[in-house]
């Protein structure tokens, strides 16, 4: 099996869509650091004004917020957009890539005509897309507060957020202070979360990708089952009771616990996990099954 | 242990109302170069996807070694390297990586293996060249490396020449016959080029309509009913002399019609000298004997009732 994951990561990483991917984070960065830079300069203008809106402990606390406002701010508030926006869209292009990529070159007829495990076969592949897709997590995390550290500094406490999530009023959004050293680890724990996270949801491509011959196809079809969700878990989650529970997009919910990494709400972390679990299972066996008795 | 490297027994695979395989049944002798001929869509492709487990049969057996490919593919696929279909690598890997991916070889044993079989075949000095740069003849040559590993011992080759130009089929085909000859692989080839069976092949068989019109070694194939072409003085009075020393030991004896003055005499064994000296003792003047070419291709049209393959016309 190990072997088998090792070809597998080859593979995938010898592919021209990791520049693609590399060129995609670097474009987020030089927008994030754009907009970050003009937050900065409209908060040192308001800064007087700010502190006296802010809450008496905060202000005790934190007498100058335009120092909170940091690097470690600046890769915390882009990893949303990282994790949330860019990375599903690499995990699909992978997740996509892994099956229906071989299928359209030929490949995948080349491997299977050998008499190999072909259960074998689909458990590498999809444990070879949830490396990458946590190398990349950690790596792109790694850089972006790199990258913050370098253009915003780096202060010694941090705001803690807790996002509420817009479509359940029993989680409200709360804002405290935390030491960086806590924040450092709350942002690399959310960054970990999230390629499990993400892994659950590109399996929905990879499952795809066993019925379809292209690539495209199956991670556009993964992108529209994210978005959907995403849009059915935001605005009519109250209208879709039974499902939304079930929702690939409810995996996420816990990285915004995690991101806070205070009065964390365990039983929402297991649900997430659950959710999770359910898509890794589903979308792995499905593929299984598919491999050994499709035929080509 | 059987002396059959692959047998089909009674195979039946129907694709909704088209029957591609309809009975088919052959056995591969081990150690031999096999060759399935037949005209386009007479089920040689999926055949091979049967054997190598890609498809399953609606009924009928395929065994290799003795090994059920239905029940038990991994086993019975363990020495056998295939490349069905065009050969399809990953185009910015190596050639070494496609090969070590692809064969899941390991070991010092196998990297001496690949190495020594990347020599054979002419592509040891590409081995760290990106197959994206391979030339489709480097394709070929790299896809017979890849059948032949880890340890293969019975290859498959699916239209092996097909697109190559005139040199790379001589060299594809001087490499296949080597592969029999020189390491002692059973190997089965199909094309719908009736000339590089007929160059390459020990065995063959005819496919037509799912079904084995015709099989067995070249020599017995081609033996099945001789003709020789013999051109004489007075053609009309030699037939009547044939006909009468031979009576039915001579099948057909007619004019060739697009050569004036040359008898087709089909027969029953291979009798060419016989008929020679059957006709200079009565007075002729034999200029010519020799046994009709392209009877295979002529044995392919009888039995496929005529549909197309194409005679391939490059020279050793």
């Amino acid at each position: 099996m190990i072997l088998s994951i090792y070809h597998e990561i080859v593979k995938l990483t010898s592919q021209k869509k990791h520049y693609i991917m590399l060129l995609g984070f670097a474009f987020l960065m030089v927008l994030m650091v754009f907009l970050f830079r003009h937050i900065h300069e409209d908060l040192e203008k308001q800064s007087g004004e700010m502190v006296g809106q802010m809450p008496l402990m905060l202000r005790l606390m934190a007498p100058d917020p335009v120092k909170l406002c940091d690097g470690l701010m600046f890769s915390r508030f882009t990893g949303y957009i990282l994790f949330w926006v860019v990375m599903p869209i690499f995990a699909f292009m992978f997740a996509g890539e892994s099956i229906a990529g071989e299928q359209q070159d030929g490949t995948l007829k080349v491997y299977l005509s050998r008499g190999f495990s072909r259960t074998r076969l689909v458990i590498a592949k999809f444990i070879s897309v949830s490396l990458i897709i946590l190398f990349y997590s950690m790596v792109f995390a790694a850089l972006t507060m790199l990258i913050g550290i370098t253009f915003f500094g780096f202060s010694k406490m941090q705001i803690s957020l807790f996002w509420g999530n817009p479509g359940d009023p029993s989680t409200m959004t709360t804002v405290g202070l935390v030491s960086a050293k806590r924040a450092i680890w709350a942002y690399f724990a959310s960054a970990l979360y999230a390629s499990f996270a993400l892994s659950s949801i590109s399996s929905v491509s990879f499952m795809i990708s066993v019925f379809v011959k292209r690539m495209s196809v199956a991670a556009t079809g993964g992108m529209v089952f994210f978005f959907v969700s995403f849009i059915l878990q935001i605005v009519f989650a109250r209208y879709a009771t039974e499902i939304e529970p079930f929702l690939i997009t409810r995996v996420m919910d816990g990285y915004s616990q995690v991101y806070a990494l205070e009065n964390i709400d365990w039983s929402s972390i297991v649900k997430s996990f659950a959710v999770m679990c359910l898509y890794w299972s589903v979308c792995v066996t499905v593929p299984v099954v598919m491999l050994n008795v499709k035929e080509y | 242990m059987s002396d059959y490297v692959l047998t089909v027994e009674n195979v039946v695979k129907s694709f909704g109302k088209f029957r591609a395989l309809d009975g088919a049944s052959l056995a591969i002798p081990k150690g031999c170069i096999f060759g399935i001929i037949g005209p386009n869509g007479a089920g040689k492709s999926t055949l091979l996807r049967i054997v190598t487990s890609l498809a399953h049969p609606d009924s009928g057996r395929v065994t290799v070694n003795g090994i059920d490919v239905e029940t038990n593919p991994k086993k019975a696929l363990k020495g056998t390297g295939a490349i069905v279909d065009s050969p399809s690598f990953f185009p910015d890997l190596s050639a070494r990586l496609n090969l070590d991916i692809l064969s899941r070889g390991t070991g010092a044993r196998y990297r001496k293996r690949r190495d020594e079989l990347a020599e054979y075949t002419g592509i040891a000095g590409w081995l760290n060249h990106r197959v994206r740069e391979f030339s489709l003849g480097m394709k070929q040559r790299l896809a017979i490396t890849l059948a032949l590993l880890p340890d293969s011992e019975f290859v498959i080759l699916d239209e092996p020449t097909n697109g190559l130009d005139p040199s790379g089929i001589v060299d594809i085909r001087n490499l296949i016959r080597n592969l029999g000859a020189e390491l002692g692989t059973t190997v089965l080839v199909t094309s719908h080029m009736l000339g590089e069976i007929e160059k390459i092949c020990s065995n063959i068989a005819i496919l037509n309509h799912g079904k084995i019109a015709a099989d067995g070694t070249m020599e017995e194939i081609l033996r099945r009913s001789p003709v020789t072409l013999i051109r004489t003085t007075e053609p009309d009075r030699a037939e009547a002399v044939l006909k009468e020393k031979f009576g039915t030991r001579i099948l057909s004896v007619k004019a060739k019609e697009d050569a004036p003055g040359v008898l087709r005499v089909e027969t029953e064994s291979e009798c060419a000298a016989e008929l020679n000296e059957a006709l200079v003792k009565n007075g002729f003047a034999v200029s010519m004997l020799e046994n009709e070419p392209d009877r295979l291709e002529k044995l392919f049209l009888e039995l496929t009732g005529g549909e197309s393959v194409v005679r391939n016309e490059v020279r050793a």
